[in-house]
């Protein structure tokens, strides 16, 4: 690969009021190559991006980059858009309320009749081999789609640089597949992919060449077949990690959570959870993995009495019948579910650490109503060094962890009432190498002290490595059992993807 | 973006800083224009005692403002509910010949009821705080109308209208700030040393020494100030009190903890197992509550109840409080703030009320210091945000 370079940093440097996040990055992007960015967060990937596609304008940072030879300052996202980079973030900028061809062609600054856009949108999807009718609305999409939209959206302005934020973080296997194989046509197209992601699996396989940056330096850039999955994490960690899921220990004892049929509807009157039946033992890991969709997030939501709509089936707590019907009655009988969006779900951004890690527990943590301090921040400091959060102490707002820490807040929220029946929805999204493996350490020890835990996953490696036991979820329904010696992914996406009956 | 986060931390706290500096400077220079402006007569001792005891009736009103805002909602109603207790106590006294302390608990105990109403609506059947109160706010309107029968009902009852038009003896007032400062100073040193035990965390003591003696001059001047008029006006302790007794439930009991967790992410208290609608009912109550006690001290401060009475009053709540700096969007806000704020909002008041400024020109004053007060607040959200 001898291409010529269509993008060329020098020296690119930022701080945030003071403190410098970027210092100096030189990199060469070849013309035409997928050229992935990765490292733990905080590294200064997305703040790196951000420059690039005009987002923090020229003049908030030092050093400078050349785009086609000529010197690129752009005072916006629309001037670096009109110059041919365009960024896709994680959080899509689409309007729902319209339909796809008026998504491609809002603010492209072309003023084209509709039937004229309803057809160029067409080409440009045929061209990728995108499935999607112009004409569909786009609330109505899932998140997979609406990336080919927004996909799209770049292409009829003619980007030559397409900057992807963890494109993957919300999608499916099938729909990260159906991506990589859009990327690829794209770089057919002479098109130039940046791509940013911490699925160092996904990023090996479908990349050219590899960027590794480790705390606002760039570390390494190497051709892709010149790394490996251990060396690239040791790359950007700067150690090596030894085994990277920590091994079972001990037989499992008692049965803990059991669940018989659990069913699921919602107002519209679809089944999304079918008759689900399992059970989790004490120090077991039981994954659930399956496709988006597959009704993994509504069950254990409906375990932990957060699933609004009409809910039937049982549940036992070591052989005992609960009601279930609120997260509130959850708690209290024993089970934690740490929810898959930490943001939305999870924490209280404002409030301190310790505010955070109580939040679940502050019955026994109270006397007539009265918080008892220094019991609380006891407990809370307990928890912060049980599971190394870094943060700079207890009175550290939440907002200002990085991902991993926040992560570990919520689980330390449903550690702190000693829950039976631990359930982790997604329980390293958008959390860095480092910190995940803590994490599935962290796991694995609660299982030891006879937690039954059971996590639910699209990261398939994870589900594979973690879990003693997986379960594998299609349509609202359990469609395989497999134990850690069968379980492969081959496997589990046989039944991920299995028809009904 | 471990670093930049801590450099992000650092302006926040800096501009946290700024904006609780912010507050104090405004009251400060308003002081300092009105007291110019007026050629002294704003910072006489007379006036400013009345100054105190004309902010407290509003300073009622926005602590419990507070309490709702906290948790994520507004009360829309608190104008006319306070109007129509203070005519129900008035109605208890002359009307039904109650003694004075059975018309108090009437007033406080129907301000429940009322906060039940409200909450009921709100946590339970949903219908936005703001459309919910401001139907109240119409009924209460109504009420308060059919008990006065549109006219004034006078209160002559002494016990009564000492709530609002007299005055703790000196001796008493010192006793009571010493008795605070005292126990305020015990149980920081505890809460100091608890912390240093748990944390390994020590605040200098150059800092809290600094702390305590900046406190010690608040509270000496306040009590100096007010004991060379007449001593502290009964209704400003009353404020003080409920206050501190707010302050507490906030920041040292669970359901102050459930206030601040369901106001920052109501997704998030549910899922911790917080039963959001009994939170959102209980500030409901607690609004309720302090409606009927300055229901019951505006009657006491005018020595009647009219149908005019405490009209308008929740938007100087609100005022009061987003000036003290308590986020419109819950989650966020201190109780002694939005005391503060309130000084800030009748001190304006009196001025413009001693510079013979008519009602409408006030109106429009305060009109633009709302909105100027809640811009800032959107401003501080977003910086935070970006």
């Amino acid at each position: 690969m001898s291409a010529e370079v269509i993008l060329k940093l020098c020296g690119i440097k930022k701080e945030f009021s003071g403190v410098r996040v970027l210092h100096g990055i030189d990199l060469a992007v070849r013309s035409g190559e997928i050229h992935a960015l990765v490292g733990e967060n905080g590294a200064g990937k997305s703040t790196l991006m951000k420059i690039l596609s005009g987002v923090y304008p020229a003049g908030e940072y030092g050093g400078e980059f050349f785009l086609k030879g000529a010197k690129a300052r752009f005072h916006g996202i629309k001037a670096a858009q009109r110059a041919g980079i365009e960024i896709i973030a994680q959080e899509l900028e689409l309007v729902l309320q319209m339909r796809v061809y008026e998504n491609v062609f809002l603010g492209s600054g072309q003023k084209l009749p509709e039937s004229e856009m309803i057809d160029r949108t067409m080409k440009v999807f045929r061209r990728l081999g995108i499935p999607l009718d112009p004409l569909a609305p786009v609330g109505g999409l899932g998140v997979g789609q609406r990336q080919m939209v927004a996909i799209a959206k770049a292409l009829v302005k003619e980007a030559d640089v397409l900057i992807f934020d963890e494109p993957t973080a919300a999608l499916s296997e099938a729909e990260s597949q159906k991506l990589f194989f859009i990327l690829r046509e794209l770089r057919e197209k002479g098109i130039t992919i940046l791509y940013i992601s911490h699925r160092l699996g996904e990023v090996l396989a479908l990349s050219d060449t590899i960027t590794v940056l480790r705390d606002g330096r760039l570390v390494e850039t190497r051709l892709a077949d010149r790394f490996d999955e251990g060396g690239l994490i040791a790359c950007m960690i700067g150690r090596e990690l030894c085994g990277r899921f920590p091994p079972a220990l001990c037989e499992p004892g008692e049965e803990v959570l059991s669940v018989r049929g659990m069913s699921a509807q919602d107002s519209a009157g679809r089944r999304l959870v079918d008759g689900v039946s399992l059970s989790v033992r004490a120090g077991e890991i039981v994954g659930i993995a399956g496709l988006m969709g597959a009704g993994r997030t509504e069950l254990v939501r409906c375990i932990f009495g957060a699933q609004p709509g009409r809910i039937s089936g049982e549940i036992m707590l070591c052989g005992r019948p609960a009601a279930v019907s609120s997260p509130r009655e959850a708690i209290r009988s024993g089970i934690g579910l740490v929810s898959e969006d930490r943001k939305l779900e999870g924490l209280v951004g404002m409030l301190d650490v310790m505010q955070n890690i109580t939040m679940a527990g502050l019955g026994p943590l109270s006397l007539h109503g009265v918080m008892l301090d220094g019991e609380a921040r006891r407990q809370a400091g307990y928890y912060v060094e049980k599971l190394g959060i870094r943060c700079t102490g207890l009175y550290q707002r939440v907002e200002g962890l990085s991902g991993g820490n926040q992560q570990k807040v919520c689980i330390a929220k449903f550690l702190l009432p000693k829950p039976r029946v631990l359930i982790l929805d997604e329980p390293t999204r958008g959390v860095d190498v480092g910190a995940k493996y803590e994490i599935y350490e962290l796991l694995r020890r609660l299982a030891l002290e006879g937690v039954a835990v059971l996590i639910v996953s699209s990261d398939l490696p994870e589900v594979l490595g973690l879990s003693d036991r997986i379960l594998v979820m299609k349509d609202g329904r359990i469609t395989g059992e497999l134990s850690r010696q069968e379980a492969t992914q081959e496997r589990v996406m046989y039944y991920a993807t299995m028809e009904g009956n | 973006m471990e670093s930049r986060e801590t450099g992000l931390c650092g302006r926040l706290k800096l501009k946290k800083y700024v904006r609780s500096y912010a507050m104090i400077l405004a009251l400060a220079s308003i002081w300092i224009i009105f007291q110019a402006v007026t050629q002294g007569t704003f910072l006489s001792i007379r006036n400013i005692s009345n100054l105190f005891r004309q902010m407290s009736v509003v300073g009622v009103l926005a602590i419990g403002m507070t309490v709702c805002l906290i948790a994520g909602n507004f009360d829309l109603s608190v104008g006319s509910v306070t109007g129509f207790l203070g005519a129900v106590a008035a109605w208890s006294i002359s009307g039904l010949s109650q003694s004075p302390m059975a018309a108090v608990l009437l007033a406080v105990v129907i301000g429940c009821l009322i906060g039940c109403w409200n909450g009921f609506w709100i946590a339970y059947a949903g219908v936005p705080a703001f459309i919910a109160t401001l139907g109240s706010s119409l009924i209460f309107k109504g009420g308060l109308y059919i008990v006065t029968q549109g006219t004034t009902i006078p209160v002559r009852d002494p016990f009564f209208l000492t709530l609002g038009q007299k005055y703790l003896p000196p001796a008493l007032g010192y006793l009571l700030a010493g008795g605070t400062l005292i126990a305020f100073v015990f149980f920081d040193v505890r809460h100091q040393s608890s912390l240093s035990r748990v944390l390994g965390e020590q605040v200098s003591y150059f800092k809290r020494f600094g702390r305590y003696a900046g406190y010690l001059l608040v509270g000496a001047a306040f009590v100096v100030v007010m004991n060379s008029y007449e001593g502290i006006p009964i209704a400003v302790f009353v404020l003080l009190g409920l206050s501190g007794a707010l302050t507490f439930v906030l920041a040292k009991t669970r359901f102050g903890r459930k206030v601040y967790a369901v106001g920052g992410n109501p997704r998030a208290a549910r899922m911790s197992g917080i039963n959001n609608a009994a939170v959102c009912m209980t500030t409901f109550i607690i609004m309720g509550g302090l409606a009927g006690m300055a229901g019951v001290l505006q009657t006491a401060r005018l020595a009647a109840a009219t149908p005019g009475a405490a009209m308008g009053m929740e938007l100087d709540a609100v005022a009061s409080s987003v000036i003290g700096g308590v986020s419109l969007a819950g989650g966020s806000g201190k109780v002694i703030n939005s005391v503060i704020g309130a000084l800030v909002m009748a001190s304006l008041t009196n001025g413009m009320s001693l510079l013979n400024v008519n009602s409408d020109v006030q109106y429009i004053v305060k009109g633009l210091i709302l909105i100027v007060a809640v811009w800032f607040d959107v401003r501080m959200r977003r910086a935070q945000n970006g």
